[in-house]
């Protein structure tokens, strides 16, 4: 018999192919009370959408502020606009 | 789900070395490899596009400045910068005055649909992603990486220097950690 961290990981994996969760706890009925508030919480976080990314001018920027000797550089302001 | 490119890990390890002899064009190789997981990782923390973007310039401007300071100890680079991240990100939230502010660009499938429901699971949502930020280092890398990157177990190993079976031992750690954080929470 798997242990708890295997039958949460293979719970999570089921979960991410579109199980639900009810489903998920029939494959470890003996886990279910200890893996139930582990799902719910695991399936209360988020992924970030794939667009989440930082913008081409600041990476471009950055990376030239990186490039620059340390006495060149300006300070980062994190003053709202 | 986001795929990010991956270097070398002997790639790695040479741009570092030049990095650490102040070779300023390997250390921007190394930020080219890395920023966007920096910024996607500090954007879940602060939920803010300019001051993740701020936060991530100061990340990198940090780690550049201390690189000499980094050891591999069989970490990858960037489970040092994100740990260099996440510092930073807790002291600007901790200066936040409010810090009430919903998602507006995360995935939402699967979401209820009634109002009330929706406002009840994103305030849920925000209280977890809350108690994401008091974890340490190692659980909360391991959480976001799995969670929010949706990253499989062995890429997650792969960033962290650890086995699989690891990752999977942290991932069940960390998630008990997360109960007990809103548990307390809650109580209060």
């Amino acid at each position: 018999m798997p242990d708890i961290v295997e039958a949460l990981a293979d719970c999570l994996d089921a979960m991410r192919r579109g199980e639900k969760l009810a489903t998920c706890l029939e494959m470890y009925p003996h886990y279910r009370e200890e893996l139930t508030p582990l799902l719910e919480i695991a399936d209360l976080i988020k992924p970030l959408a794939p667009e989440v990314v930082p913008s081409p001018v600041f990476r471009e920027q950055t990376r030239d502020r990186l490039l620059r000797r340390p006495d060149d550089r300006e300070e980062i302001s994190l003053a709202p606009d | 789900m986001l795929k990010l490119d991956k270097p070398p890990v002997t790639n790695e390890r040479l741009l570092v070395h030049r990095a650490i002899a102040r070779d300023g064009d390997a250390f921007a190789e190394l930020y080219d490899l890395n920023v966007i997981r920096v910024y996607r990782h500090i954007y879940y923390l602060i939920n803010d596009t300019k001051e993740a973007e701020d936060l991530t310039a100061q990340t990198f401007l940090q780690a550049w400045e201390a690189i000499d300071r980094f050891q591999h100890r069989g970490a990858p680079f960037v489970s040092w910068l994100l740990r260099i991240a996440h510092n930073l990100a807790v002291s600007h939230l901790r200066s936040r005055k409010s810090d009430v502010q919903l998602y507006d660009t995360m995935v939402d499938e699967g979401l209820p649909r009634n109002p009330e429901a929706v406002a009840e699971r994103q305030a849920d949502e925000e209280r977890v992603r809350q108690a994401v930020l008091r974890l340490g280092d190692e659980q909360r890398q391991v959480i976001i990486l799995r969670f929010v990157e949706e990253l499989d177990y062995r890429e997650v190993a792969e960033i962290l220097g650890k086995s699989v079976a690891a990752v999977r031992v942290i991932q069940h750690r960390a998630l008990c950690a997360l109960r007990k954080i809103m548990k307390v929470e809650e109580v209060a």
